[in-house]
């Protein structure tokens, strides 16, 4: 019998049978957004017959936004504090609501935005809606809840920083930025996380600046029927009041002069080279997070002549000799005008000095016109269907809108940027590195094994 | 966005989950994974795989017999544009000869560098474009091979997926730059550079080698998954390219594959990976055998001393009979789920370590191997190893907790097995949640691939609609039955990571009290527990406990 079944279904349903279509050359759902009144934007992404959902409140603020001396740290703190619950759904009574529904929650907090998901059965949602509902305008805790969220932060910061690279690139923050809230990283610095169980009334103030409809936006995809959807959120929200307190920062200018800083690490490790530049916003000119994109993948992934120079060593040419064990390019969109910067893992024995002028050869080259047309066709290619691979779940269609539209908080920047990407031309890259990727515009972190240097500490 | 081209080893997790996520992508890429099962090679399992608009269930079936049988599994969906492909080989570390540690994730690692007709650097140009997937996973019992590309590219990614399996390039110096890579992560990130990495490798290395954790000779021959899917600095060292060569051709071999094909992966692709798996060498050697190890006499723990921002514990111990085929598997796992579901709210480790008392960034428990998948939560598929171990990961506390946390979760521990789990509304709530959980991690095609594959290699049940039907079936007697047929809170392994290691011990052994000091107030029933953690013995001497630097880990 079920031999049956499977052979008349192979017959039937051959995938073989059907026409392959051509893959869309952007983000392929269609979105259905509505705005309340109080400004909240609802973004609804059907998708299959699945049975699940996936929700993601999109909040428009992030370490970016921490601007008092001695609150580093703040917008991922009170990520973790949105998860205590209100008067009514108490911690311990969301968490046995959530079971009840076999829904999974999470959150995460970058730069510029803050991330909240559920995921789980789409019979689910109109509890969700109410307990969102509530939380986004009733949160309340205690004080005492207060100072023991802050050390599980601490603890988050501990779990991290015994990982070298974590350190360079904090250090290389702090490095290229003067003024502006970029240079601390989301985690903050460690004073002001130690000090956090202090700030409890400076926490209220936050929600109040930040968390308001017109600075969140909810997506939601997957298994859901758009008018229920918008209806269940509208009745849901319509009553939340408030409006965002605007962050006025200044883009910081490309440096001038090379910095650089070398930090020690009391541990035995390779020595790590993190190297940055200052590059204009992302967000406020698409076209300019199409040209981060085409770079990052041009000049700093796995199959670029500058990494496979570093990591394998071409034989063929002067760099025979691999001087690198990884290479990673950390940029991604930002609001306002933020570092290009890349991590290296050098090879014991190599010198670093060696390693960063390659980096900086291969960047002048760019910069000079010496683009590889068919490589750049290629890096358009992968970005195109490196964005298709990604969507393969209601969880991984929503995160990734998401995740494009936060810096923005425009769900239409992704359609932006990949319309960018069809149209730039190598002409256009050279002058992006010409512009923005000079050794005198970077900034140079240095992270080697010094014993007792008390880093860890 | 990019494709991910290698995974070899340990868990190294990402930093999504609540936490900053601006950093994610940073977390070094290095993960071996996969593993085994028993009888796996003579029966032939198709599954069919009907649009997932219509339900979606894979429904078995056989195909005609073929000279050589392979064990196949299809979970295809005409909708989906993306094809995915898995292969397994029921070949892991575990067969790495005595003296070869790390050979088989070399070999594997090698065969995914580069092939006969396309050098390390022109592979990575091919699968560029495409931005296709073609990734290995190592563990100490299976390796998979993992090819995922759009329809669009199906043709020119089976090309170099068949060649990466049956024509590898093997070349001289991806060798020397691969075994380097191998060497650099044990003596670098493992030692060094990721705590939470080496705790868990250590405790994995202590319950199945103490000896050489502890410094001394091993009694007996080493058990085969004593070193972990990197292999030994020494190892390393020793391995030359014949033995790749050599043993490429006697443990990736069609008697031990099982290939999973889903997805929009069109009929010719179906027939043409099956039949690229048929023509590879059939092994002439038979895997080695593995048991649980014997329990320690007492408990034990080894410290290693390196500077460190926090103290990271790691406590577990072998489970000589739980395995994914045991009648008590479906009840251990909703134990887990309860008790310390991986990076999960619901946990009760979670909710009184880390909600209540501040004391670190997560807590958690497994009943099996874990590792979590790149990016996500999920555990990694395909591991279904031959013998597991019970564990529980303390994420790195403040040293000044670390007494009272290693009291702590020595007085977890011994609660869950005396009461499992304590009341029925917890037992409703933990099932109530799998039943919306579990499935969901089977939403994306390449997951539910895997937990096809797992039940076909297992034989047993192990997609979302089997598990939990014989959830449905328990009762929380039935569960607690489980816990403490399984479990025990005696007979530890620990391994802590953490700093100024001899007050540490000294701590220890003379039972130095060390109550948590809150910020804040806490609850009267949390100053009472913490009463009963602070008179928590936890069995350990002199003579049973052992500091080391990390100097010599992973050397041999």
């Amino acid at each position: 019998m079920l031999m049956a079944t499977a052979l008349t279904l192979a017959l039937l349903g051959s995938p073989a049978s059907s026409p392959a279509p051509a893959a869309p050359a952007t983000f392929p759902y269609e979105r259905f957004e509505k705005r309340l009144d109080n400004g909240l934007r609802i973004v609804v992404v059907p998708t299959d017959k699945s049975g699940f959902f996936a929700m993601y409140e999109v909040v428009g603020t992030g370490s970016r936004d921490e601007v008092e001396a001695g609150y580093s740290g703040f917008a991922h703190f009170f990520e973790h504090m949105m998860f205590r619950g209100t008067k009514q759904f108490p911690a311990d009574k969301r968490t046995a609501l959530l079971a009840r529904l076999g829904v999974d929650e999470s959150g995460y907090t970058t730069d510029d935005f803050t991330a909240y998901s559920l995921q789980g059965p789409r019979g689910a949602l109109g509890e969700i809606f109410a307990l969102e509902a509530d939380r986004y305008q009733n949160l309340e805790y205690s004080e005492d809840d207060f100072k023991t969220e802050s050390r599980a932060v601490l603890g988050e910061y501990n779990k991290n920083f015994s990982n070298p690279d974590q350190k360079a690139f904090e250090s290389l923050s702090d490095l290229a930025f003067d003024k502006h809230t970029y240079k601390h990283t989301t985690m903050g610095f460690l004073a002001d996380i130690k000090a956090m169980p202090q700030a409890f009334a400076y926490s209220k103030q936050f929600f109040k600046r930040f968390y308001t409809p017109d600075n969140v936006m909810i997506i939601i995809a997957g298994d859901v029927d758009v008018a229920d959807v918008h209806a269940k959120a509208a009745a849901a929200f319509a009553g939340w009041q408030g409006t965002r307190k605007k962050t006025v920062l200044a883009d910081e200018a490309p440096l001038g002069k090379e910095r650089r800083v070398a930090v020690p690490w009391d541990n035995e490790t390779q020595p790590r080279l993190h190297v940055a530049w200052r590059v204009p916003s992302s967000v406020r000119d698409p076209k300019q997070a199409a040209l981060g994109l085409l770079l990052q993948h041009y000049l700093f992934s796995e199959s670029s002549d500058l990494v496979k120079g570093l990591v394998i060593g071409d034989p063929s040419t002067d760099q025979g000799t691999p001087l690198a064990e990884r290479v990673h390019c950390w940029w991604d969109f930002h609001k306002d005008a933020s570092l290009y910067p890349i991590g290296i893992r050098v090879k014991e024995g190599a010198a670093v000095d060696d390693v960063l002028a390659r980096v900086q050869s291969h960047l002048d080259n760019v910069a000079a016109g010496k683009v590889n047309d068919r490589r750049f066709a290629d890096v358009q290619s992968h970005l195109r269907y490196a964005l298709l691979m990604n969507l393969t779940s209601a969880d991984t269609i929503a995160s990734t809108l998401a995740w494009y539209s936060g810096p923005s908080m425009d769900t239409a920047f992704v359609d932006s940027v990949y319309a960018s990407l069809q149209t730039l031309g190598p002409a256009d890259l050279q002058a992006f590195v010409k512009a923005w990727f000079g050794a005198t515009q970077r900034a140079v972190v240095e992270l080697k094994h010094t014993p007792q240097s008390g880093s860890a500490k | 966005m990019m494709a991910h081209r290698f995974s070899t080893t340990t868990n190294i997790t990402t930093t999504t989950g609540p936490s900053t996520a601006s950093f994610a992508s940073a977390v070094l890429a290095l993960t071996v994974v996969v593993a085994t099962a028993s009888a796996c090679v003579s029966t032939q399992v198709v599954k069919g795989g009907p649009d997932p608009r219509a339900g979606h269930e894979p429904t078995p079936a056989a195909l005609p017999a073929k000279a050589v049988a392979l064990k196949a599994v299809q979970d295809r969906s005409a909708a989906d544009p993306l094809v995915n492909v898995r292969v397994v080989f029921l070949s892991g570390t575990a067969d790495d000869p005595p003296g070869r540690e790390g050979l088989t994730a070399l070999t594997a690692r090698l065969m995914a560098e580069a092939t006969a007709d396309l050098d390390a650097s022109a592979l990575a140009d091919a699968l560029f474009p495409m931005a296709a997937e073609l990734s290995v996973q190592v563990d100490k019992d299976a390796t998979v091979f993992v090819g995922r590309v759009h329809r669009d590219h199906e043709k020119a990614f089976l090309k170099l997926f068949g060649d990466v399996l049956a024509r590898p390039r093997l070349a001289t110096s991806d060798f020397e730059r691969l075994r380097d890579e191998q060497k650099a992560f044990l003596t670098s990130t493992l030692r060094t550079g990721n705590d939470e990495a080496l705790q868990r490798e250590g405790l994995e290395a202590l319950i199945y080698d103490d000896a050489r954790l502890f410094g001394r000779e091993p009694s007996a021959p080493r058990h085969p998954y004593a070193h972990t899917p990197t292999g030994t600095v020494t190892g390393l060292s020793a391995i030359t390219l014949d033995d790749v060569r050599r043993h490429k051709d006697a443990v990736f071999t069609v008697d031990r594959a099982v290939v999973g094909i889903g997805g929009g992966a069109s009929d010719a692709f179906v027939a043409d990976v099956e039949a690229l798996v048929r023509s590879l060498p059939t092994s002439k050697a038979s895997r080695a055998p593995v048991t649980a190890p014997p329990p320690p006499a007492t408990s034990q723990m080894v410290v290693v001393e390196k500077p460190s921002a926090g103290t990271a514990i790691s406590v577990g111990f072998a489970l000589p009979t739980l395995s994914r085929s045991h009648a008590d598997y479906p009840a251990m796992k909703l134990a887990e789920t309860w008790f310390g579901e991986h990076r999960n709210l619901i946990g009760h480790l979670f909710h009184s370590m880390r909600e209540v008392r501040g004391l670190n960034y997560g807590d958690y428990a497994y009943v099996e191997h874990f590792v979590e998948e790149p990016g996500g939560t999920f555990e990694r598929l395909n591991i279904p190893r031959r013998s597991q171990y019970f564990s529980m990961w303390i994420r790195p506390v403040e040293h000044k907790s670390r007494l009272f946390a290693l009291r702590m979760t020595a007085w977890e521990l011994q609660a869950f097995v005396k009461n499992g789990i304590p009341d029925d509304v917890a037992f409703e709530k933990t099932r109530s949640f799998v039943a919306g959980y579990w499935p969901s991690k089977e939403q994306q095609p390449m997951r539910r691939l895997g937990y096809a594959m797992d039940a076909a290699i297992t034989g047993q049940p192990f997609d979302r609609a089997g598990l939990l039907e014989r959830v449905r079936a328990l009762t929380r007697a039935d569960v607690n039955a489980a816990i403490a047929r399984h479990l025990r809170a005696d007979r530890l392994s620990w391994v802590v990571v953490t700093q100024d290691a001899g007050a540490f011990v000294d701590g220890i052994i003379n039972n130095v009290p060390a109550p948590m000091a809150y910020s804040g107030a806490v609850p009267a029933d949390v100053v009472e527990d913490d009463k009963a953690i602070a008179a928590v013995d936890l069995g350990l001497d002199r003579g049973t406990i052992t500091v080391v630097p990390p100097t010599g880990l992973f050397e041999r």
